[in-house]
């Protein structure tokens, strides 16, 4: 056995608890690309908190049922997902009920990287020669709001500059540091060291770039578990506030090596983001019923078996020929 | 299927064979969603398996699963499987896309107009819009940097635009001169493949010179000059050297319909 560090309080707790005591109304909320924590998602939209801004590279389905449930009225991302199905989120966001500034996958992934490395800014070419800089740059229903400083003074979304260095323009991007990260991991211990694999998209960066971090994960292992292979931690435990065993938390996502991607659900319950009826009754059936993950579990299961849910098991995770060692005697 | 058999094949099956035949085994290519990964897995498994897959959620250099059936969203936990690498978006659309370090770029595009400007973002107004669109996901980071760009793009009226709806991602954006000016670095040679044709840019020099304007190059079989003029909204360019593309072989129609057996890559708005 590796030792433990020893002293540190659990940050186990259910997610009524991690939700009510480090979310708030008003917050910026990182919802991710990969590690989806659909169970952290539906928690928040139970407890009704309003006017909080999803930030992510690509708003995936977890920052989509923030809208769509009117938790969230503001979007910063490089890629809308729930424009794809023509319905209510697009409804939101000509009238003005959801208010937004877009970006790409990249800029937001810059954007964080500068929040969790303290930054106030980042240099990229992206938008150079786009209407990202024209257009897209000051709109009706932009963010200006959330740029205003102590002094009154507006801050602009991004700035081009000549750079000192070659002369040639360049982009600068401001930092974002969310207030909060959701994420659902394959592994934690119970002192908040959270181990996420597969691919990461701006994963890493979303949750460093965080005040505060709560996830859920598919499993509670101890710690030597953890310090076994470290390169695996994405957060190591004094940055993590809270932990929750949450199976299936991912659910209907994907999560490398746990949970392959729930494609039949939304045909069986009727596809949330393709018309409001539909929204209507996900969020009364799937949000609202049942009132934690382990309850959602069991509601999916009496409706369409355990073989169902089975089949959506990585039923052939990827181990390693030659396992890397490392060590030092 | 017989060697006497005609076969029979939709013009989209066409415009990823053709997007497919100009990847090449030493190229490094970030992946965009759709007709493009059809295209690029296409292309590994006919004439390139050396090729580099980019994959913008981060893995790098992948395969395809042993069923042969492409992935279809850029997230999927399974990228990992046969993966060399295994990073992060700053691993690929940082380093490889924004570093310069892509060789090519396959990425499908709603709009695009005579300088190769792409639009991803709307249709039409962008707040007042007549359809929002997802928007760039990395489109506007790999229409930057990667060395040269390939996009797919149906031959419709609708989609050649004098001015794109909005313009997401820079081509030679105001012509000559136009991505040195704005801070880019020179590309090409672009393409823009179709369902009928292929089109090049008139520019020697990935944009330093000549008109650099939408040129068409490559017709695809039973297509004349005609159907193409037909459906773009200004004088077309004309290649002194325009070619006929040589029909799907039997081979690439095969596989294609394999690594697409549900018809999800082809079908817009099929995604889940």
């Amino acid at each position: 056995m590796r030792p433990d560090s020893g002293g540190r309080p659990s940050k186990l707790m259910s997610e009524a608890e991690a939700v009510s005591r480090f979310v708030s109304d008003g917050d910026t909320v990182y919802a991710g690309f990969t590690h989806l924590s659909f169970a952290l998602t539906f928690e928040i939209i139970r407890q009704g908190f309003k006017n909080l801004k999803a930030v992510g590279a690509s708003n995936t389905l977890t920052s989509n049922f923030l809208a769509l449930s009117g938790c969230c009225n503001r979007i910063e991302t490089g890629y809308m997902g729930g424009a794809l199905f023509n319905g209510p989120i697009g409804e939101m966001m000509r009238d003005g009920r959801i208010r937004y500034e877009d970006y790409s996958n990249l800029t937001i992934t810059l954007r964080l990287m500068a929040g969790a490395l303290g930054m106030p800014f980042i240099p990229s070419n992206s938008f150079l020669g786009t209407d990202y800089l024209t257009t897209g740059l000051e709109h009706e229903f932009d963010l200006r709001d959330d740029r205003i400083d102590e002094d009154g003074n507006t801050h602009p979304r991004l700035h081009v500059i000549d750079s000192p260095f070659d002369g040639k323009p360049i982009a600068l991007l401001s930092a974002i540091q969310p207030d909060v990260a959701l994420i659902h991991v394959q592994r934690a211990d119970e002192e908040g060291n959270i181990q996420a694999w597969g691919p990461l998209a701006d994963t890493k960066w979303g949750v460093a770039a965080s005040k505060h971090i709560i996830a859920t994960a598919e499993e509670i292992v101890p710690t030597s578990v953890i310090k076994s292979q470290p390169e695996l931690t994405i957060a190591p435990s004094f940055r993590v506030n809270a932990v929750v065993h949450a199976p299936w938390a991912g659910h209907p996502g994907t999560l490398s090596g746990r949970l392959a991607r729930d494609r039949t659900f939304f045909d069986l319950v009727g596809n949330p983001f393709t018309s409001w009826e539909n929204a209507e009754s996900f969020m009364a059936d799937w949000v609202h019923g049942p009132k934690n993950r382990a309850e959602y579990v069991a509601q999916y299961i009496d409706r369409f078996g355990e073989d169902l849910l089975e089949a959506q098991r990585v039923t052939h995770p990827i181990y390693p020929e030659e396992p890397a060692a490392q060590g030092w005697r | 299927m017989s060697s006497g058999t005609p076969l029979v094949y939709d013009p989209i099956d066409m415009m990823c064979i053709a997007a497919a035949r100009e990847l090449q085994n030493d190229d490094a290519v970030l992946v965009g969603m759709g007709p493009p990964l059809l295209a690029c897995a296409l292309s590994k498994q006919i004439h390139a398996p050396g090729m580099t897959y980019v994959t913008e959620s981060g893995p790098i250099d992948w395969v395809l699963d042993p069923e042969l059936q492409a992935p279809i969203q850029i997230a999927e936990a399974k990228l990992a499987e046969g993966a060399s690498m295994l990073g992060d978006m700053i691993d690929a659309l940082g380093v490889i896309i924004m570093g310069g370090r892509a060789t090519a770029a396959v990425l499908q595009s709603a709009q695009i107009d005579r300088l190769g400007n792409m639009n991803t973002m709307v249709i039409g107004d962008y707040t007042k819009f007549d359809r929002r669109l997802p928007g760039t996901g990395g489109h506007a980071d790999s229409g930057a940097s990667a060395q040269r760009v390939i996009s797919t793009v149906p031959l419709e009226a609708r989609r050649f635009k004098k001015r794109v709806d909005f313009r997401t991602t820079a081509g030679y954006i105001d012509g000559p001169g136009g991505r040195t000016n704005a801070g880019l670095n020179p590309q090409g040679p672009n393409l823009c493949i179709t369902t009928a044709c292929v089109f090049s840019y008139d520019t020697p020099d990935g944009g330093e010179t000549g008109s650099c304007e939408m040129t068409l190059a490559g017709l695809f079989p039973g297509k004349y000059i005609e159907d193409i003029t037909a459906e773009i909204p200004w004088a077309l360019r004309i290649s002194d050297n325009l070619r006929e593309i040589a029909p799907p072989t039997t081979e690439e129609l095969e596989m294609l319909n394999l690594l697409d057996r549900d018809y999800v890559h082809r079908t817009p708005g099929r995604y889940k």
